[in-house]
């Protein structure tokens, strides 16, 4: 099922709403609805606040494939967004030296059964996949 | 729908879904600790990275001025998420 949601902040409880129905309705353990709620928001955020000027929609895709849970997010920009080559968090500095960026989209990659990339002439691609149970 | 509640100066529950939407109102609520406090997680949901990100903050000022803020009751997601941002390192979490 593929919708079109507005680029905006505000968007965001409506699209976790919409993940939790389809979750919910197709069986999927609390665990699992966790993780992709956790990944949708992150890769939607990233979205909205690094490409204010893109266009007016973000496309979202949720499907269930045999065990699995598909999860696509589309969306049109001059630049990648690659969350599967993003750098991991600067772990090995002291508190007080550490910054927070980067953070989510190495948690997806750590809780997300498969991350996928894809970029066609301007359109980023995310696919998620993850067990329902 | 988040919710923080002040049951002693240091014992603050937090209750609901600590995402982008209410991470705000986080940051806000927890300006207030002044001192080394514990954070009851048994009411909340889910948190995002935004609220992670809050969480940080918070322990990072505190942890300056030689106070600490503790996270009790955290379910079985959450404690998955702490353990992944190696959050456990930074927060006594019992």
């Amino acid at each position: 099922m593929e919708r079109l949601y507005p680029r905006s902040m505000e968007t965001l409880p409506i699209i976790l709403e919409a993940v939790a129905a389809f979750c919910a309705g197709h069986g999927a353990a609390g665990d699992s609805t966790f993780v992709i709620s956790f990944a949708v928001e992150e890769i939607f955020t990233n979205m909205v606040k690094y490409n204010p000027l893109g266009p007016d929609n973000v496309s979202l895709t949720l499907m269930s494939k045999g065990n699995d849970l598909v999860v696509t997010l589309e969306d049109e920009q001059d630049h990648m967004f690659d969350p599967t080559t993003s750098p991991d968090p600067e772990f090995e500095k002291s508190l007080s030296e550490r910054r927070p960026g980067g953070l989510g989209l190495f948690l997806i990659k750590k809780m997300v059964r498969k991350v996928e990339y894809r970029r066609e002439g301007r359109r980023n691609t995310i696919t998620l996949t993850h067990p329902l149970e | 729908m988040f919710t923080v509640t002040f049951v002693e100066p240091t014992v603050i529950r937090l209750a609901g879904r600590l995402d982008a939407s209410s991470a705000d109102q986080a940051a806000a609520e927890f300006q207030k600790i002044a001192g080394s406090a514990t954070l009851d997680f048994k009411e909340l949901e889910y948190i995002s990275s935004a609220g992670l990100g809050v969480l940080f903050a918070a322990q990072k000022r505190l942890k300056s001025a030689g106070h600490a803020l503790k996270l009790v009751n955290l379910n079985s997601h959450l404690r998955d998420v702490f353990k992944f941002a190696r959050f456990d390192l930074v927060f006594d979490i019992e």
